[in-house]
């Protein structure tokens, strides 16, 4: 093995890790704090909640329009927030291929239950309106904290 | 997936670390980077600028909020070479 092109088994290991730990500082500059977490993911539970239910009154269609567009704000405002702090975010869809399929599969995921949510509702029973509202918001709520950017961050990242 | 190759100027702690930082996002300013690796304006300096004349990074200097800011991003090639060096290393390892 060349010296001045390779490196050995410690040092690459070494600098494996020293790389897992950099790209995982960067991704938890995306993660938004505990509380914006959880006031995000309260808005998209309720959002689901008052679309399904929508047709029923012009005051649930109310209520869908302003907690759809209170959680598009919040969103925008932490992305503003992160490029006024020096971080500038990646699109959802043009990062690496696997972080947009798993962007892509989490935002169908979302666009199933929601529309799930609404036709059970419609159909079946009210209570379906929140029960799609539960699975959003906790979707919501591991997404933002674990899925900032389409990666995993787990605590001993390892570029895996 | 990239192919796995060696770089022996991405392999320098720094240089890796800056890479590894800008692999996730679309752009970062040079002080929060510098915060990031913990090193002096000169040091990053040195680093970027190996790393810009290899193409592996660019600098765009823009004025916001009445204060000029450098932000650092990743290119297409900076990418592969980061990948493939990522690669290379875990091949190494046995991973």
């Amino acid at each position: 093995m060349n010296k001045d092109t390779k490196a050995d088994v410690d040092a690459a290991r070494a600098a494996l890790a020293l790389s897992g730990k950099a790209k995982r500082q960067a991704l938890v500059l995306l993660r938004p704090p505990i509380w914006l977490n959880g006031i995000i993911s309260l808005l998209a539970a309720a959002a689901t909640i008052t679309s399904a239910q929508a047709s029923h009154s012009s005051l649930w269609t109310f209520f869908a329009l302003s907690t759809s567009s209170a959680l598009i704000a919040l969103v925008a405002g932490w992305s503003f927030y992160l490029k006024l702090s020096g971080v500038s975010v990646k699109s959802p869809l043009g990062n690496n291929s696997k972080s947009t399929a798993r962007n892509l599969a989490l935002a169908l995921l979302s666009a199933f239950i929601v529309l799930l949510g609404y036709h059970l509702t419609q159909q079946e029973s009210w209570q379906f309106a929140y029960l799609a509202g539960l699975l959003i918001g906790i979707l919501c709520s591991v997404g933002l904290h674990k899925l900032p950017a389409g990666e995993w961050i787990s605590q001993d990242t390892n570029n895996g | 997936m990239a192919k796995a190759c060696f770089d022996p100027l991405i392999h320098a702690h720094n240089r890796l670390q800056i890479c590894a930082l800008l692999e996730s996002v679309a752009e970062m300013e040079f002080s929060v980077v510098k915060a990031q690796l913990s090193v002096s304006d000169s040091v990053l300096s040195k680093h970027v600028k190996a790393l810009e004349q290899a193409g592996y990074i660019t600098l765009s200097k823009r004025t916001s909020l009445a204060r000029q800011r450098t932000w650092l991003s990743l290119t297409r090639d900076g990418e592969l070479a980061y990948l493939g060096h990522v690669a290379a290393l875990r091949e190494i390892v046995g991973l």
